[in-house]
This record gives C-alpha cells, sequence and structure tokens, in this order.
C-alpha cells in the first residue's frame, strides 16, 4: 500500500533534514566496514552519543514548541535520508512553530534545516 | 506527580553555531549555502 500522506499545511509531523550526524558513519564506508587506520568509537558509545542527542533533541522540542507522539532517527549509511530526524507532534499548530522557530536556530555548529513533512504514519511510510 | 529533569542543561548541541559564523543567522548562512558561498557539508 502507499503511505498515508496529507497535504503539507494540515501536518503534525516535522522532518529535520540530515540531523543526526552517527558518529561511527564517518569511520566507515558505505558497505558498513571500518575504514583501516582509524580510530572506531565503540557500539556501547555510540549508543550512548544516540542517547544523549536523542534526549536532549526530545525534551527540547517538547518543552518548547509541545507534546511529541513520535520521533523517529533515520540511520542509514549512504545519503539517502541520512540523518534525517522525524518528529510528530500531537497538534498541527506545534508542528508550525517548531519549523519555523527551528529553522533559525543552530544546532550542533549547524543551522537547521526543518520542514513539515506528509508522513503521518510510520509504519506505512516506505522509501519512494 | 513531579516530573522528572530529563535533560542534561545546558545542551551541547541546542544553539552552538559553527565557528567562525557566531555573528550570522541561521538564515543568513544557509541563504550563503546555497549561494555556493560556504560548502553544504562543513561538520
Amino acid at each position: 500500500p502507499l503511505p498515508k500522506v496529507r497535504a503539507q499545511s494540515e501536518a503534525e509531523t516535522i522532518c529535520l533534514q540530515n540531523f543526526y550526524v552517527n558518529p561511527q558513519n564517518a569511520t566507515k564506508t558505505a558497505d558498513g566496514t571500518a575504514v583501516p587506520g582509524i580510530i572506531t568509537m565503540s557500539d556501547e558509545e555510540a549508543q550512548e552519543h544516540f542517547d544523549n542527542f536523542f534526549e536532549d533533541v526530545f525534551a527540547e522540542c517538547e518543552d518548547k514548541y509541545g507534546e511529541i507522539e513520535e520521533m523517529n532517527v533515520c540511520d542509514n549509511l549512504g545519503d539517502h535520508l541520512v540523518g534525517n530526524v522525524y518528529i510528530k507532534f500531537r497538534r498541527e499548530e506545534d508542528a508550525e512553530k517548531a519549523v519555523n522557530d527551528l529553522n533559525n536556530r543552530w544546532f550542533a555548529g549547524r543551522p537547521v534545516y526543518a520542514e513539515l513533512s506528509p508522513v503521518t504514519d510510520f509504519r506505512e511510510a516506505c522509501c519512494r | 506527580p513531579v516530573k522528572k529533569q530529563r535533560r542534561r542543561k545546558p545542551s551541547i548541541y541546542w544553539d552552538i553555531p559553527p565557528i567562525g559564523f557566531e555573528h550570522i543567522t541561521p538564515m543568513q548562512y544557509k541563504a550563503m549555502q546555497a549561494a555556493g558561498q560556504i560548502p553544504a557539508n562543513i561538520m
């Protein structure tokens, strides 16, 4: 089945493009193997890094913009969807407020690229 | 119930500008990226 999508004007999900930078990805080749000669981060360290990232983003967005129903982080290698973070708010107006404000903020030394996303159900979303 | 403090403050991520670009806004920075004045993906 096709993913459930809606007009952008009524979306309560936002997409933050290339927002999560996996520290392990920088030291791996596209097929997931380690690059020789580069110190890699252990899986435990990477998990802790991710947990801190997730908590920081979730708490900030919920405190500042409104109640979050669901937050998903894409962690694929390669450039497709890499690091995209999808945050589904309970209310549409919170999503709109978040996009407008986040586009004027920095995160980890980079500008935030935020947009409303038409995805409403992540279980039915698929890559085109 | 009292809401648990879930996060470390200050954040090590939020509102941290790229070094050397502290004086411009994120919107100005993105406009410069779009114009090719700075690389799109400096880490």
